[in-house]
């Protein structure tokens, strides 16, 4: 597989001590990446900076093998954007995004736009400050896939969507990766989103990639550990990733699920969500 | 960049109607007052361009253009263009249907027509200049305060230093000036409109959306 996005030594400063800092991270091509991470970890300011939206302070981004500040326009030709709050003022209306795009985009299939917006039930007459949130959602999403772009990128995509139009969306995301050319960073909140979708998880915090792995070796090798105090007080330190006490038991995250089944024979191990693993990164003591 | 003007002008498409009001108003007032009303119009058109900033602020759409092929540059480009465009154009209908008027009327003065027009697309393109850096750089609202104050200030210092140094042109310079006021000031427009695109780009090129 080809690597569509590589970063090497990224820095990003902010006036309020904020530091996105990423020494090296490759996304593949053909998978679905999954960027998760608390409020104000990063995933935002990470994805501004792939895109040229804020100037990094050093570093180099390269998409589809180019460096992204040389061949910006070839870059951008290919790549598809669903952000969180930013897109066309609201006083347009989709026709009008249509006209637009044509003179924006090589590749504007603007059959496809009207596809999509048939298949959204979105009215082309309509001023986009008349649509749902979700009708907005789905009227970005549209856009970002009619001019057959190579990189999704996503922030935000299903946040504030009800469940019916959330798997509505999923399966367009997924249709679009059956390509192999094609990729798709994916950043949320959701994080069941991802449990469903996602090939590779960049889990970031503080501004830094804490995790960077497959899906399935998260779910496979990760586990969660569930003990009461005497046993908590058993678990050897080394085997501790991260621990949080709740009410009347501890829960541990640990790696290597098979081998502490067999090591702590009184306590259960269970597998372990994306949700419940960030929990545990971020709010577990370690 | 083709695509940016084409929204920014979609954009005003609403205003149309508001438009053809003033219109029909400044028709009616030209058929009395010669051919001195272009400039009304060709303002208030600078006036409603100014909101399609407002639009653009308020969805964050400079944080997606910059994202689009089109990049930064563009963005622009295609907001002093449409702007420019849409006050020229604005400017040539007043004054093609005012003289047709005027010959209606037989209250043709061509010359001051010709003066009213040119006056009034350079007059609004330096407005355009001195305006758009500021609102690239500090954003609409901010940005016309920051005119107003500018404007104020500088009209203020002008006349200040006119009353205190006594300044007053030479007779042999009004007369150079009243010749060749044309090619002056054409230059002049674009020199100030090239130097204010130049400082609205540098602005775009450091800013973070």
């Amino acid at each position: 597989m080809k690597n569509i996005i590589e970063i090497e030594n990224l820095i990003k400063k902010y006036d309020n001590s904020f530091e996105l800092s990423i020494k090296s991270l490759e996304l593949k091509s053909g998978t679905i990446i999954g960027l998760i991470g608390e409020n104000g970890a990063g995933k935002t300011t990470l994805i501004k900076s792939i895109l040229g939206i804020i100037n990094k302070d050093c570093g180099k981004i390269k998409i589809f093998g180019e460096e992204s500040s040389k061949k910006e326009e070839d870059i951008k030709e290919n790549i598809g954007l669903v952000l969180d709050n930013i897109f066309f003022p609201e006083i347009l209306t989709p026709s009008d995004i249509n006209l637009i795009m044509k003179d924006v985009y090589k590749n504007w299939d603007a059959p496809l736009f009207l596809q999509y917006l048939k298949d959204f039930k979105l009215e082309p007459k309509k001023k986009i400050k008349t649509f749902s949130k979700g009708m907005r959602k789905k009227l970005e999403i549209a856009t970002a896939l009619a001019h057959h772009p190579k990189l999704l990128i996503l922030d935000e995509a299903t946040s504030g969507l009800d469940p019916v139009v959330r798997g509505e969306v999923l399966d367009i995301f997924l249709d679009f990766i059956q390509d192999e050319e094609h990729t798709i960073l994916f950043s949320t909140h959701i994080t069941s989103d991802l449990e469903s979708i996602a090939d590779h998880i960049i889990f970031m915090d503080e501004g830094k990639v804490i995790l960077n792995q497959r899906r399935d070796e998260i779910t496979d090798q990760y586990g969660i550990l569930k003990c009461d105090i005497n046993d908590f007080e058993k678990i050897e330190k080394e085997d501790i990733i991260r621990y949080r006490k709740n009410k009347y038991d501890y829960e541990i995250l640990i790696k290597d699920r098979d081998k502490m089944k067999k090591k702590y024979k009184n306590s259960v191990v269970d597998k372990i969500s994306i949700d419940e693993l960030m929990i545990l990164m971020i709010k577990g003591e370690a | 960049m083709k695509g940016l003007i084409k929204k920014d002008l979609l954009m005003m498409k609403g205003s149309i109607k508001l438009s053809m009001i003033f219109l029909l108003v400044f028709l009616v007032i030209a058929l009395k007052e010669e051919n001195t009303l272009i400039f009304i119009p060709a303002f208030l058109s600078t006036m409603l361009f100014m909101t399609t900033f407002s639009y653009d602020e308020y969805n964050n759409w400079n944080a997606y253009a910059t994202s689009l092929p089109t990049g930064r540059k563009n963005l622009v480009r295609a907001k002093y263009m449409a702007n420019l465009g849409m006050l020229v154009a604005v400017v040539v209908i007043f004054s093609i249907l005012t003289s047709a008027l005027g010959v209606i009327s037989s209250n043709l003065n061509l010359e001051k027509l010709i003066f009213s027009s040119f006056g009034c697309i350079f007059a609004l393109a330096i407005f355009q200049a001195v305006l758009y850096p500021f609102i690239f750089k500090f954003g609409i609202e901010k940005g016309r305060i920051g005119i107003l104050v500018g404007v104020f200030g500088f009209t203020g210092l002008v006349s200040l230093l006119k009353d205190k140094l006594d300044i007053r042109l030479s007779k042999e310079l009004l007369t150079i000036l009243e010749n060749n006021w044309l090619p002056l000031a054409t230059i002049t427009t674009i020199i100030l409109l090239t130097i204010s695109y130049l400082i609205s780009m540098k602005i775009v090129n450091k800013k973070e959306f």
